[in-house]
């Protein structure tokens, strides 16, 4: 009955899409696992609003002001807050750009590119600025559990939403864990 | 012994060990960072704590000593829980970022973070600003990495002698330093590699193969380096069909180390693989079938001057290439070409030591791992720098941990000269000069005088020292001080190498008076000097007197025919050798690589790399070691035994060679890992004067 079941939500801020490939890597377990939750928003069903849910998987570090506004508003709307992948639990290949100041981050991918002729750092009001640092996202919020992998395989993945949905905090005693 | 219980287990143990090796020789595994077997503990990473019935609190085991009685718990929760927040605070004071590291899959700190269930840092990070310094050619330091375990700080000490490696700063500000402060490429380091190998992340690594996709395992293979006479146990790691890197392994001899060409000289970058014969015609290199290349020589061989006088032709063979090779060759050029002129880029310099032994083989010479024991050496021609890096390692360790002396005999500057007790520099040609001056201000002293013989002694003291100072340019002065050193030190080693000046027998026999003059070692009985010459193969070449052609000095106008073995080496042969080569009119060559001796050949065969085949190989100690072979031949590349077998067949030799029955017996004698027994025991040599220069 769809009211008896969990209602859940996925993101990435600062990811590379990786741990939702892993994800969907799931595959017919998908099928189990939508017999127990429903998909609310996510990159998978571009559902846009974030509505109460009690697990809410985040890919991605925080690495702008969007990441951050999107991250807080999942910690308001979710009961359960998981970091899916290093990048939300290590900060990871992101985080490489943190020996750097923002600005010259910028300079490089968009007007000091080898490729580029004139390019400009896109300057509009729309466009959401970087912060001084890529963080993991426990530096921002209260984080439940963290799931790590670069990406995580669909093993752990499912080895952890089987330990949340049983109320246990996964600790990855039983199936290998991995940073990369 | 020491009774303690570790982890409700009992365990006893010798006085002096710590917690960690009493939990080890009972197979607890206790997590560490910083300890490293061979190295001193200094307790950086907190890895290894322990608790202790009755102690306040946890105490790092690799350097709390073990007592009687003591009951020590290695596996608590809370220990658990202390190593991991450790853990997460090495993480979070530099930047680790695991899947862009070269070391993933296969690093100490990632290991343990999954040991301890790290599923994320709750420190925050400090994101350091760090440098990674790249100006040394073959070795990275990635600072970001680095956990200032201080491991490579202490082989580089302790081990290597060096010493280029330290830590500067304190606390938060800590970093390893080259010298003070420069970078690696431009410091005192001599790119042993040591560092790479003991580093437990991927803040020290090596930049050949830092972008290689690494799997987990890599299986290693044990075989022997064929670069010098130390004959080094290395460790090759294989990724495919490629080699990933070289760790030095634990061989009697380098005991763990490997100097720069065992660990990236093996591995750099070479010219192209010749791949099928060529031979002249026309004016040009062209690719033949082996068959055509082989009845070319077989021509040449039946016509001109050579066919007449066989003695018209000689060989070359390379001292990197195993027992097996060199005696083939030997053979070959003997029994199939018909000359006794075959020899060795080294030929001078091995027969010249053969001849000061007598002419054939000896055992019972010093050994590598005498130095760690020696209280004073003396480098005669030698610079172990140059090619037999572990030896200048373990005096280096001499020198500076034990404040041992050093007495150099060398016409030129080494990297010891600075630090030598005595430094004498005999001028050109004249050290073995210096060297029988120096046994006459030794005959001063009672013992070394009582092993001279009487005609020894009174040709000695006929011997004016203002003579040998004329012509040495060296102050007796000088010499007396030497010869005071020597007489006095306990265990002395003489090292001689192919830095001696004054050619033929001279040098090599004068430096073997001087170590007969110090007597045999008390404890071990062997005499205490070691010849150090060249590749893997110089000790056997010596002893097989394969010096009967040397390519640096023949006189073109005598040879016609010129095979040359140069294996895989980069420079085959001196510029002198090159030149007279050109002048030869018909060479046959056997080599790996497209080197510059390829445009000088007439017949071009390939052969295989050291990688590639197995073999035999004594080092300069006498010890007999077998290489293993690493990596699949190219399957169209024969390799030298069978090139040679084909070659001798198309020359008329009926049958096949095999290649252990032309292996010299006294190779027979010792198996692997033992030393040669054969010949008489360098300390019944006799003391024998060399001729004096002019005479």
């Amino acid at each position: 009955m769809a009211d008896e079941k969990i209602q859940l939500a996925t993101v990435w801020l600062c990811g590379c899409a990786g741990c939702h490939m892993s994800l969907l890597d799931l595959d017919e377990r998908l099928i189990e696992l939508a017999e127990v939750a429903d998909l609310t928003t996510s990159p998978v069903t571009d559902v846009k609003a974030v509505p109460p849910v009690d697990l809410a998987l985040v890919e991605g570090g925080v690495a702008n002001e969007d990441n951050l506004r999107i991250l807080k508003e999942f910690r308001r709307q979710a009961k359960v807050l998981v970091a899916l992948g290093d990048c939300a639990g290590f900060g990871c290949v992101p985080m490489m750009r943190n020996a750097f100041p923002a600005q010259d981050v910028l300079d490089r991918a968009y007007a000091l590119t080898e490729s580029t002729a004139s390019g400009a750092v896109p300057q509009d009001d729309e466009l959401p600025r970087l912060t001084d640092k890529v963080r993991p996202i426990h530096e921002h919020v209260k984080v439940d559990a963290h799931i790590p992998g670069c990406p995580p395989s669909a093993d752990v993945i499912w080895y952890a939403i089987q330990e949340l949905l049983a109320g246990r905090t996964p600790t990855f005693e039983d199936v290998p864990m991995s940073y990369t | 012994m020491l009774k303690l219980t570790i982890d409700d287990k009992a365990v006893e143990i010798a006085p002096g060990a710590t917690i960690l090796e009493a939990a080890r020789a009972v197979g607890i595994d206790i997590p560490t960072l910083c300890h490293e077997d061979g190295l001193s503990d200094v307790g950086a990473c907190r890895m290894c704590i322990v608790e202790i019935e009755g102690a306040r609190r946890p105490v790092p085991s690799c350097t709390t000593p073990a007592e009687d009685g003591m009951v020590v718990r290695t596996q608590t929760p809370a220990l658990a829980n202390l190593r991991k927040q450790t853990l997460e605070l090495l993480f979070a004071e530099r930047n680790h970022i695991c899947p862009a590291c070269t070391r993933s899959g296969h690093c100490d700190l990632q290991n343990l973070g999954y040991r301890f269930g790290m599923t994320h840092v709750r420190y925050p990070y400090l994101h350091p600003t760090l440098p990674v310094d790249q100006s040394h050619p073959q070795i990275a330091l990635d600072h970001n990495r680095c956990i200032l375990c201080t491991r490579c700080v202490r082989v580089c000490d302790e081990r290597i002698g060096v010493h280029t490696l330290d830590v500067r700063g304190r606390g938060g500000e800590s970093m390893v330093v080259a010298d003070h402060g420069v970078p690696l490429g431009e410091s005192s380091c001599i790119s042993c590699g040591a560092c790479i190998q003991v580093c437990p992340t991927g803040a020290l690594f090596e930049k050949r193969t830092s972008h290689w996709q690494h799997t987990d395992d890599v299986p290693r293979i044990r075989t022997v380096c064929p670069s010098c006479d130390v004959g080094c146990a290395i460790d090759v790691a294989l990724q495919g069909d490629a080699i990933l890197d070289v760790h030095a392994a634990d061989g009697p001899a380098n005991r763990g180390l490997v100097c720069r060409h065992g660990r990236f000289g093996l591995v750099q970058a070479r010219p192209a693989r010749l791949m099928q014969p060529r031979l002249l015609k026309a004016g040009t290199l062209q690719p033949v079938d082996a068959s055509e290349a082989y009845a070319a020589v077989a021509n040449r061989l039946t016509t001109g001057l050579v066919a007449a006088d066989r003695q018209r032709a000689a060989g070359v063979v390379s001292t990197r290439l195993p027992v097996e090779v060199l005696a083939v060759f030997k053979d070959f050029m003997t029994n199939v070409i018909g000359t006794t002129r075959a020899g060795t880029p080294l030929a001078r310099h091995t027969r010249a030591v053969r001849q000061a032994l007598g002419g054939e083989a000896v055992h019972g010479l010093a050994r590598v791992a005498d130095l760690d024991d020696a209280d004073l050496t003396v480098t005669v021609g030698c610079d172990p720098d140059e090619i037999q890096g572990v030896v200048g390692m373990a005096l280096r360790r001499g020198l500076y941990h034990r404040k041992a002396n050093l007495v150099e005999v060398n016409a030129g500057e080494t990297g010891f000269s600075d630090h030598a007790t005595v430094r004498l520099q005999p001028r050109y040609g004249s050290d073995a000069t210096l060297l029988t001056g120096l046994l006459k201000a030794m005959a001063g002293y009672t013992p070394v005088r009582d092993r001279l013989d009487e005609a020894t002694r009174a040709a000695l003291e006929a011997l004016d020292p203002r003579d040998m100072e004329g012509a040495t340019g060296c102050a007796w002065t000088d010499v007396k001080a030497a010869a005071a050193r020597i007489v006095s030190a306990e265990r002395p080693v003489l090292l001689a190498g192919t830095g001696l000046t004054r050619p033929g027998e001279a040098g090599p026999r004068a430096a073997l008076n001087l170590a007969l003059a110090c007597g045999p070692d008390a404890e071990s009985g062997r005499l205490g000097l070691m010849f150090l010459l060249g590749g893997a193969g110089a000790m056997p070449a010596t002893f097989m007197g394969l010096d009967a052609f040397d390519p640096t000095t023949f006189d073109p106008q005598s040879v016609d025919l010129l095979v040359l073995l140069v294996g895989d080496e980069d420079k085959p042969l001196p510029k002198a050798a090159r030149e007279r080569i050109q002048a030869v009119p018909f060479t046959v060559l056997l080599a790996t690589y497209e080197t510059p001796l390829v445009d000088q050949a007439d017949v071009v065969l390939p052969a295989p790399a050291w990688s590639e085949r197995q073999g035999t190989f004594v080092n300069a100690e006498g010890r007999v070691q077998q290489a293993a072979r690493v990596l699949a031949k190219p399957t169209t590349i024969p390799d030298e035994v069978e090139t040679l077998a084909r070659l001798g067949e198309a020359l008329g030799r009926e049958g096949v060679v095999d290649a252990m029955a032309s292996v010299p017996a006294w190779m027979d004698q010792a198996g692997e890992g033992d030393l040669l027994p054969v010949g008489r025991p360098a300390r019944d040599l006799r003391i024998i004067l060399p001729d004096s220069e002019g005479a």
